[in-house]
């Protein structure tokens, strides 16, 4: 059964630009934590991602972005949420996440992320 | 539309989720909800189901008093209650054979008490054990009545 999740990693100077796009459920959320902690792993930069395509998530995908900023704080680093749809975006106010993670609102470029 | 009635039986698994999102979003979309509407109550439903996917995996083949589901995970049936006014989602849980799941538990801890506060604000009903067989009840009014 195809995942529906799609992972694209470029790594920049001081970041790695990570687009996700799909779905994030509670049946895919497992391949982009372990893709998210191999890019804190290895690269040791900031993570931005970008949401652009991303068409759904829910409580299980919002966790993973917890715990990979629980991660990145670890060495100091930072998340950056780029490009969050309007319906995406409505679930981390909700939640209260948008306190937690540096959100950028509106059309962000891949130049303009980090 | 008033008073159609329809149903879907999905295994338990979590690959089966995104499925039961898809025949939601066809019965929202017939029911007149708009588009970021149709896109809570899907959110609504995965975290039902994702809470009770973590029910009968937690229940480790069994559930509390002693029935078994074996090696299968139990169906999810979710019924879809069309009117006039608004949509009902109704939720039951069993193996093909056996006892159904006991209950939706109401003390969420973490990421399933996230669900629950997500659920709480983008329904406009929630019922945990409405009724004998039925888990989880919730319902959405379309915005124009």
């Amino acid at each position: 059964m195809s995942s529906g999740l799609t992972i694209k990693e470029k790594e920049e100077e001081s970041a790695v630009q990570i687009e996700i796009g799909g779905e994030v459920d509670i049946y895919t959320c497992q391949e982009l934590k372990d893709k998210l902690y191999q890019c804190v792993d290895q690269s040791g930069k900031d993570l931005v991602l970008d949401c652009r395509n991303l068409n759904y998530i829910d409580s299980t995908g919002l966790g993973v972005f917890v715990a990979v900023l629980k991660k990145v704080k670890l060495i100091d680093r930072q998340i950056t949420i780029v490009n969050l749809k309007e319906s995406i975006l409505k679930l981390f106010l909700i939640t209260k996440l948008d306190l937690l993670f540096a959100i950028k609102r509106g059309e962000v470029a891949h130049s303009e992320a980090k | 539309m008033d008073g159609t009635r329809m149903e879907l039986v999905i295994p338990l698994r979590a690959e089966f989720v995104s499925i039961a999102r898809l025949t939601l979003s066809g019965v929202a979309n017939r029911a007149g909800f708009d588009f970021d509407t149709i896109e809570d109550i899907k959110v609504a439903l995965s975290e039902v189901c994702n809470r009770l996917i973590g029910d009968a995996a937690g229940l480790d083949g069994r559930r509390p008093g002693g029935g078994e589901f074996g090696a299968e995970p139990p169906d999810c049936k979710i019924e879809f209650l069309l009117s006039k006014r608004d949509l009902t989602l109704n939720f039951r849980v069993g193996a093909p054979d056996g006892p159904e799941l006991a209950a939706f538990e109401s003390d969420m801890e973490d990421d399933s008490a996230l669900g629950l506060s997500l659920i709480s604000v983008l329904m406009d009903e929630f019922d945990l054990n409405p009724e004998a067989g039925c888990v989880v009840s919730m319902r959405k009014y379309l915005e124009n009545e």
